[in-house]
């Protein structure tokens, strides 16, 4: 069994790498994806506003105002005078961001072991642009503080004290890329599973493949581990990439990203061959890939966060495989949770992932050739 | 789904199908209506029948693609039902539409479908070479099959239907849309795999092709109107005698005889009119009396052996 398993991948596998166009699906859409993110996200962010209620007016002050300038990240507009001031410049987006020093603030930095506090006001708008705000942020401060501690000495931390001014929910800085690892892997799974045996049957070769001693298990497991072998190959790397081309550090382990994402891929795999089974042309199950990521990416909590949803569409998005694993992927790359603590996102993952595949197997055995 | 399994008691070994009151019904459309053949292991079966008749359905019950409504059928000594998997390790089977990979090359198609045949390593290697061999596909093993022309492509898919060594091949109209130099090769390799002992079943349209067949059975309308050897069809299944008419304008003469009652049928045979007569001594006159009266010229009348396409327009009208 095991061999006829492996004949029909390695003949996917064949027809994949001559397919040129799906190749292109797979190489380009991720590099397109992740690039933009990074461009959005990373160096691409020049020069955004900047306002500054310096209270301190302190040498320390002045330098962490510099320091801010010479980033390179900023466009030092306006020196406010007044919290009022300062909302305002923010509320009629004349500033992407303020930063209010404290009069207390390098008195406070001064002091050792105590934390100085920095409040921040950022457009949250954008959660993409607000979270690369926050980064050059605390990467401007994070240089200054190097600069004026002395290496042996224990670093004074700063609290960034942060207000996100329309988008109070933005939690955490890199969420945006770390979901892109979901999302991508996402999509080629779902498309090279849609078309796996629409394509077949559109071409007339399913039915030659009927007439072969090959049976309907080995002939979906076949086609499955193709998908998955595609999906992991995939998300690994993507996940390089971000890790070590976009140096978001992992906090989780990596062992169980692995396993949730084979858990995910393989759910896919089973929403993949029930769309391939269902339809009638290859056109037919790549439209339904699009109409089922447009409303799967909506209810992932990647634009809007799931929990400030009304509830109805908080119970559609308990059905998406998708929000479950992106919700997976950002507590456990970015937070370092563990499987403990992830169980409420798990068993409905492992749950569809039953669903999925059983219905994809009932479904494949039914139909006639 | 209604029964499908009635006892075959007449199962004999030397039978590679039996098919017994084989009915399959779509919605209200029957396909295929209570038809029942034997062929015997080691013979070239054709099974004819314009399109839409019901061969395709046929075979797709005997390979178990499709279930059958009511009757049963027999391939190889196992139930097409109960154990299609038995059958299909045993049977080639050659599509009417080019269904191998097109994306694939010659060697990749044949190795994949040698391998879902459960034929593996050196004896697949082996396999493939004697297939390539004897289909003609020698240089061109490396070329992309959507490339190949028609005549390689059908002897492709013949190829990669024969590395398991079957012991019954069914080809569903083979040679449709194949030139006729090609279609001769490939008849010619039907023969060679039929004196190794395999057994083939084919559909076709060509009368010249159903002439090569041991034996033939002819399907319209679901019903098989006819079956024995192409000579027995040809001698003793004719009801009437075919007259055939040298005359000129042939057009004319056509509507002319269209008009005179009990002729079972008249056709055009090129310039030729073929018309089929129940009664020879007292129709005959009357034919050669109505072409004159509207002053048509008859070169040459005289009764001829009727063709299988004779045999089957015949039978099918009636």
């Amino acid at each position: 069994m095991h061999k006829t398993i492996l004949n029909l991948a390695w003949k996917e596998t064949l027809q994949l790498l001559r397919d040129r166009l799906l190749l292109a699906f797979m190489v380009i859409i991720p590099v397109v994806q992740l690039g933009l993110i990074a461009e959005a996200t990373g160096a691409g962010i020049r020069n955004i506003k900047l306002a500054v209620w310096d209270q301190d007016k302190s040498a320390f002050s002045r330098d962490l105002v510099t320091a801010l300038k010479n980033s390179g990240d900023f466009n030092l507009m306006y020196y406010a005078q007044s919290y009022d001031e300062i909302r305002a410049l923010v509320n009629d987006g004349k500033v992407g961001a303020a930063v209010i020093i404290p009069p207390d603030f390098s008195r406070e930095l001064a002091r050792t072991g105590a934390s100085a506090t920095l409040p921040v006001i950022i457009d949250g708008t954008n959660s993409i642009v607000a979270s690369s705000l926050l980064g050059a942020v605390e990467s401007a401060i994070a240089d200054l503080t190097r600069q004026f501690v002395p290496a042996n000495a224990i670093i004074t931390p700063i609290d960034l004290k942060i207000e996100f001014a329309f988008n109070a929910t933005l939690n955490i800085r890199w969420s945006t890329i770390v979901t892109q690892l979901g999302f991508i892997t996402y999509q080629l799974v779902l498309v090279v599973a849609a078309v796996g045996f629409v394509r077949e049957r559109e071409l007339g070769t399913l039915e030659q493949l009927a007439v072969t001693p090959i049976s309907r298990l080995e002939l979906l497991l076949g086609k499955g581990l193709m998908a998955l072998g595609i999906g992991m190959l995939n998300y690994t790397l993507l996940y390089l990439a971000i890790r070590y081309g976009f140096e978001i550090p992992m906090r989780g382990n990596l062992a169980l990203l692995m396993a949730l994402g084979v858990l995910f891929t393989i759910a896919e795999i089973g929403v993949g061959t029930l769309l391939s089974i269902v339809t009638h042309s290859q056109q037919q199950a790549i439209l339904m890939v699009f109409m089922l990521a447009m409303l799967e990416v909506t209810f992932s909590g990647y634009l809007v966060p799931t929990e400030n949803m009304p509830w109805f569409m908080q119970t559609i998005a308990n059905f998406s495989p998708l929000q479950h694993f992106s919700a997976i992927l950002r507590a456990v790359y970015i937070k370092g949770s563990s499987l403990e603590m992830l169980w409420h996102h798990v068993i409905p993952l492992a749950a569809l992932t039953g669903i999925t595949v059983g219905a994809g197997w009932y479904l494949f055995n039914r139909a006639e050739w | 789904m209604t029964t499908h399994h009635l006892p075959l008691t007449t199962y004999a070994p030397d039978d590679a199908v039996i098919a017994e009151n084989l009915t399959r019904k779509f919605g209200k459309f029957i396909a295929v209506n209570t038809i029942s053949f034997r062929v015997a292991r080691g013979e070239i079966f054709g099974f004819l029948g314009p399109n839409g008749s019901g061969k395709t359905t046929t075979i797709k019950m005997l390979l178990g693609l499709l279930h059958p409504t009511s009757g049963a059928a027999n391939v190889l000594g196992y139930d097409v039902v109960h154990h299609p998997e038995k059958i299909r390790s045993m049977v080639g089977y050659v599509s009417q539409k080019f269904s191998l990979y097109t994306d694939l090359n010659v060697i990749e198609n044949l190795n994949f479908y040698g391998r879902a045949y459960r034929v593996w390593g050196k004896q697949l290697d082996a396999r493939r070479q004697i297939a390539i061999e004897l289909a003609g596909l020698v240089g061109v093993e490396r070329e992309l099959t959507a490339n190949l022309a028609g005549g390689f492509k059908q002897r492709l898919a013949l190829a990669a239907a024969i590395l398991h060594e079957p012991q019954l091949l069914i080809l569903d109209e083979p040679t449709a849309g194949v030139d006729p130099v090609s279609r001769r090769d490939f008849w010619k390799l039907l023969y060679r795999l039929a004196a190794q002992g395999t057994t083939i079943f084919v559909t076709t349209h060509y009368m010249d092709e159903a002439e090569q067949c041991h034996r033939l059975a002819f399907i319209h309308e679901g019903h098989i109107v006819a079956t024995g050897t192409p000579s027995d069809i040809k001698e003793k299944q004719m009801r009437g005698s075919v007259i055939e008419i040298d005359c000129d304008p042939p057009g004319r003469a056509l509507e002319i005889l269209r008009q005179i009652e009990n002729l079972d049928e008249t056709a055009l045979y090129g310039s030729l009119v073929h018309v089929v007569a129940r009664d020879v001594a007292a129709q005959q006159p009357q034919i050669e009396r109505a072409l004159r009266d509207a002053q048509i010229a008859i070169k040459s009348i005289a009764v001829i052996p009727p063709s299988l396409e004779d045999v089957f327009i015949a039978r099918a009208k009636g």
